[in-house]
């Protein structure tokens, strides 16, 4: 297809068009960020409501799980005639997209604290929320993280569709590339979105383990 | 101090966890409750802190019923230790106990003058202790200091919830026994669910025996003993502790496994018996295991050479002991007599040997080993 | 929004066809293909249509592959056989050449025509009849303040504009960066939109100026103001299908047939179907098969 090496190519598509990547990789950022901000934000509440009525917790993680198994391009696809084109859309798919994981660890990481410990705190004369702040939460944070993780590297690929509803992103380089048929190009947007998401897996993994509380750490 | 008036509890399921209970605990006792699972006992004193509320009657203390008060304020009076111990494993031993003092709002020095003043009450240096985690810590350690953090904001009466049922025999052993110094000291209302017969007539003033939600008795462990009230009290104590109190017997000390021979066997039979089990003395027994006495290895040495004898010529009696007979008694047999061992008879038949090894075993709570596991009787 | 899956379908299909070799057989049925987006969904069709009710040929239509250098891949090995290009588009996209300001479409047509047989042995059959070319186009409400009638005239409006164009419109020779170098354009902001959404995008006031080909029905249906590319960047494009010489060969009536169907679409008949699948919802097979009904081509 190209006389030149497709290597030398993806450098010069690299320099040349650093400015275009520069620019994606930043709405890319910003989406992704946006979104995951948000998930945790009804994630974490709604996990730790559902892990005091159990019987909600199956039904609501239900539907999250439902949310993901919708083929991300389809859920883009279909919010646009309800909410038109532009960030707001891509922000609340990926919102969506990024609340099973946080909610699901969230209610698995307060159900799994240890029942003991938050006996007793209650029989000590701990309110509900301070078992919540000194005892729940402190001890299933670690597991809390690791969700956010997961949605944080899903929602960074995920996040390349963005530009079917017209946000931007990373997804502008890659699609450009695929209609035009420059494999460079392509690699020039889903090489950013690779090292992105490696990189925050990286970050977040060691914000996780400065999460784990560390008596729990210790030898046992 | 804590008066339960027609206290009954229905759990939503149906089940009638307490009926119609009268219950007073004095100032400054220690007060078990004992019982099968499903008596109640765990619900009656989850009910003091209002952990479970009662579906009838009222439990007051100091004359002030509880229902009035604060649940948060009221369990922050109340110390509270259980079976899982509970400590909190992101918080360091000292955080831990000063868990309360700090809801409480006491000052920091007053606080850390205390967390070290519980940790030598005891016997964890406060030094090595104060910074470690509690996964850091044994068992008991652990427990320990499950006790003091309920001790630590100085509350009137403590909660303990089966709390050293799930530790080791020895640990438990150890933990019972600073209990009941420690309350000698502080002179607290204690209020100690268990089901361990053993440890409520160790360390209680009064037990409280419970069945199907009703006290079937409440007295001290000595009139308990002397005067069980129906035929559950007195299966529940157990026949073996009614004639004995609390002193161990003959049976705690004893082997059950014992190597014995038959009088009519010849020297050489017993000289290879006591080689392949090990033993340097055999329990001779008759046919229907009825005791005759015992054949030690120095005698069938000694007669080795004719070998006409038979064990019955060697025997050597010593005085075996009953089934019941108490520790002390024991101990002074063979602080007297020097024996090797000292054989256990029910009636005339062979039931057991207390030897010095097992006589240790028998009081430090360990299980009993068979005779093949024994270290030799030579001392 | 179900083009949207279809499309994404169909890349990953080309892109898995591209890594393995591939040769159809002469048994094998035609192959006709197209863009993702209306238009061109709907032309494989009208093809596939008409040569199904004038030939014994079997057709196979799979639309909605990819854009133009895709495309053109895919006819080189051989994965699809025919679909409809734009004549400015293969000069440019293709050949890489670019038009003379006097140059009329129908000289176009012939250059490309010779280009592309020689350089790729495909053949361009007969023009379908309608042009096709490319107008910026603005909102009503847009337009009053801009005030346009030719491209040069929102040369002064553009500080503050944000143009929003298909993804392949800025990587094209013939495409964005040319555009503004050609007329001065300095665009706020340059948004990628898919073609399906592009006008919705601009509908609501994303994107304030968008390339609108002049057959879409949606220029009509949702009123929008058409400029005049006054310099004319945008050669005259007409629409006609290109095809395999293997596959004329092997299909000696194909030529003769797919040449009586040219010339039979106008603009006006191209921008109302166009419509119909856009804005009435209505399945691009079943308007083809309407409009060769009505216009007697088939029975």
């Amino acid at each position: 297809m190209n006389d030149k090496n497709f290597f030398v190519l993806f450098i010069e598509t690299m320099q040349n068009r650093w400015d275009d990547i520069f620019v994606a990789l930043q709405e890319h950022l910003f989406l992704s960020f946006i979104s995951i901000i948000i998930a945790i934000l009804i994630s974490v509440p709604l996990g730790i409501f559902i892990s005091r009525r159990k019987k909600l917790a199956e039904p609501f993680i239900a539907v999250a799980a439902i949310f993901q198994t919708v083929p991300s391009l389809a859920l883009f696809g279909f919010l646009i005639p309800f909410l038109g084109i532009g960030n707001i859309t891509a922000i609340i798919a990926l919102t969506v997209y990024a609340l099973l994981p946080i909610l699901r660890n969230t209610y698995t990481g307060i159900t799994s604290v240890d029942q003991s410990s938050i006996e007793a705190g209650r029989g000590m004369g701990m309110t509900n929320m301070q078992i919540l702040m000194k005892i729940e939460v402190p001890l299933s944070l670690p597991v809390i993280m690791a969700g956010v993780r997961t949605a944080t590297v899903l929602t960074i690929g995920v996040a390349t569709l963005a530009t079917f509803v017209g946000a931007g992103g990373l997804g502008d380089i890659i699609y450009r590339g695929l209609t035009s048929n420059k494999d460079e190009l392509v690699l020039a947007g889903a090489l950013p979105a690779t090292i992105l998401a490696l990189g925050f897996d990286l970050i977040l993994k060691l914000l996780e383990n400065a999460a784990t509380p560390k008596g729990v750490k210790a030898k046992k | 101090m804590i008066t339960f008036e027609h206290v009954s509890k229905k759990f939503a399921d149906g089940t009638e966890a307490l009926k119609d209970l009268n219950l007073h605990i004095e100032q400054g006792e220690l007060l078990t409750l004992i019982g099968p699972s499903g008596c109640g006992k765990t619900t009656t004193m989850k009910m003091i802190n209002r952990l479970i509320e009662p579906s009838g009657g009222q439990i007051s203390i100091d004359g002030k019923p509880i229902s009035d008060q604060d649940p948060v304020e009221l369990r922050r009076s109340i110390g509270y230790v259980i079976q899982q111990i509970g400590l909190l494993p992101h918080m360091t031993i000292a955080e831990n106990i000063a868990l309360i003092p700090k809801l409480k709002k006491w000052d920091k020095s007053k606080i850390d003058k205390r967390v070290d003043e519980m940790l030598n009450l005891v016997g964890l240096e406060p030094s090595v202790f104060r910074s470690r985690y509690p996964l850091e810590l044994s068992g008991g350690q652990q427990q320990r200091v499950g006790v003091i953090r309920a001790l630590a904001a100085e509350p009137p009466i403590i909660l303990m919830d089966e709390p050293f049922s799930a530790l080791d025999p020895i640990s438990r052993e150890q933990l019972q026994d600073e209990l009941v110094k420690l309350q000698k000291e502080i002179q607290k209302t204690i209020v100690f669910v268990t089901h361990d017969m053993d440890e409520a007539m160790k360390i209680a003033d009064r037990i409280a025996i419970m069945k199907d939600g009703e006290i079937l008795q409440l007295d001290t462990p000595d009139r308990l003993l002397r005067h069980p009230k129906n035929e559950f009290v007195r299966n529940f104590i157990g026949d073996e502790r009614m004639a004995k109190g609390q002193a161990p017997t003959a049976v705690d000390l004893m082997i059950q496994k014992v190597a014995t021979v038959k009088e009519s066997r010849g020297l050489a039979e017993a000289f290879r018996l006591m080689k392949s089990e090990r033993v340097d003395s055999l329990v001779v027994t008759g046919p229907e295991q009825e005791y005759k006495g015992v054949v030690t290895l120095d005698q069938v040495q000694k007669h080795y050479e004719s070998d006409t004898k038979r064990i019955a010529d060697v025997i050597e009696m010593i005085e075996p002991i009953q089934r019941n007979t108490l520790y002390p008694e024991i101990a002074k047999r063979f602080a007297e007599k020097q024996p090797i061992s000292i054989p256990v008879v029910e009636g005339d038949k062979l039931t057991g040997l207390v030897t010095r090894s097992s006589m240790m075993r028998g009081l430090a709570g360990l299980e009993q080993l068979g005779y093949k596991e024994e270290e030799p009787l030579n001392e | 929004m179900k083009r949207l899956t279809v499309l994404l379908l169909g890349i990953v299909m080309v892109l898995a066809a591209c890594g393995g070799d591939s040769g159809s057989e002469e048994s094998d049925p035609i192959v006709i293909s197209g863009k993702p987006w209306t238009e061109q969904y709907i032309l494989p069709h009208l093809l596939a249509e008409y040569i199904k009710a004038n030939s014994d040929y079997e057709v196979e239509v799979d639309a909605g592959v990819g854009e133009v250098n895709i495309l053109q891949q895919a006819l080189i090995d051989g994965d699809i056989d025919m679909y409809v290009e734009y004549t400015g588009t293969g000069l440019e996209a293709v050949l890489k050449e670019s038009a003379e300001s006097d140059e009329s479409a129908d000289e176009i047509f012939e250059r490309v025509k010779e280009g592309y047989k020689e350089e790729y042995n495909l053949v361009w059959l007969e023009p379908l009849g309608f042009e096709n070319g490319y107008t910026l186009a603005m909102t009503q409400e847009t337009n009053k303040e801009v005030n346009a009638e030719t491209f040069s005239d929102i040369v002064p409006a553009s500080d503050d504009m944000v143009f929003g164009g298909p993804h392949t419109f800025y990587e094209r020779e013939d495409g964005y960066d040319a555009l503004v170098e050609a007329y001065g354009f300095h665009f706020k902001d340059e948004v990628s939109l898919d073609p399906n959404i592009m006008y919705d995008a601009l509908n609501e006031g994303e994107v304030d100026v968008i390339p609108a080909f002049t057959t879409d029905g949606r220029i009509a249906r949702f009123d929008l103001v058409t400029t005049k590319d006054d310099k004319q960047f945008f050669p005259p494009y007409y629409a006609a299908p290109i095809v395999r010489q293997e596959v004329l060969d092997s299909h000696p009536d194909l030529e003769k047939v797919v040449n009586e169907f040219a010339g039979s679409i106008s603009e006006e008949e191209m921008s109302e179907m166009n419509a119909k699948v856009d804005m009435d919802g209505e399945e691009p097979e079943d308007v083809a098969v309407e409009f060769l009904t009505e216009k007697g081509l088939i029975d």
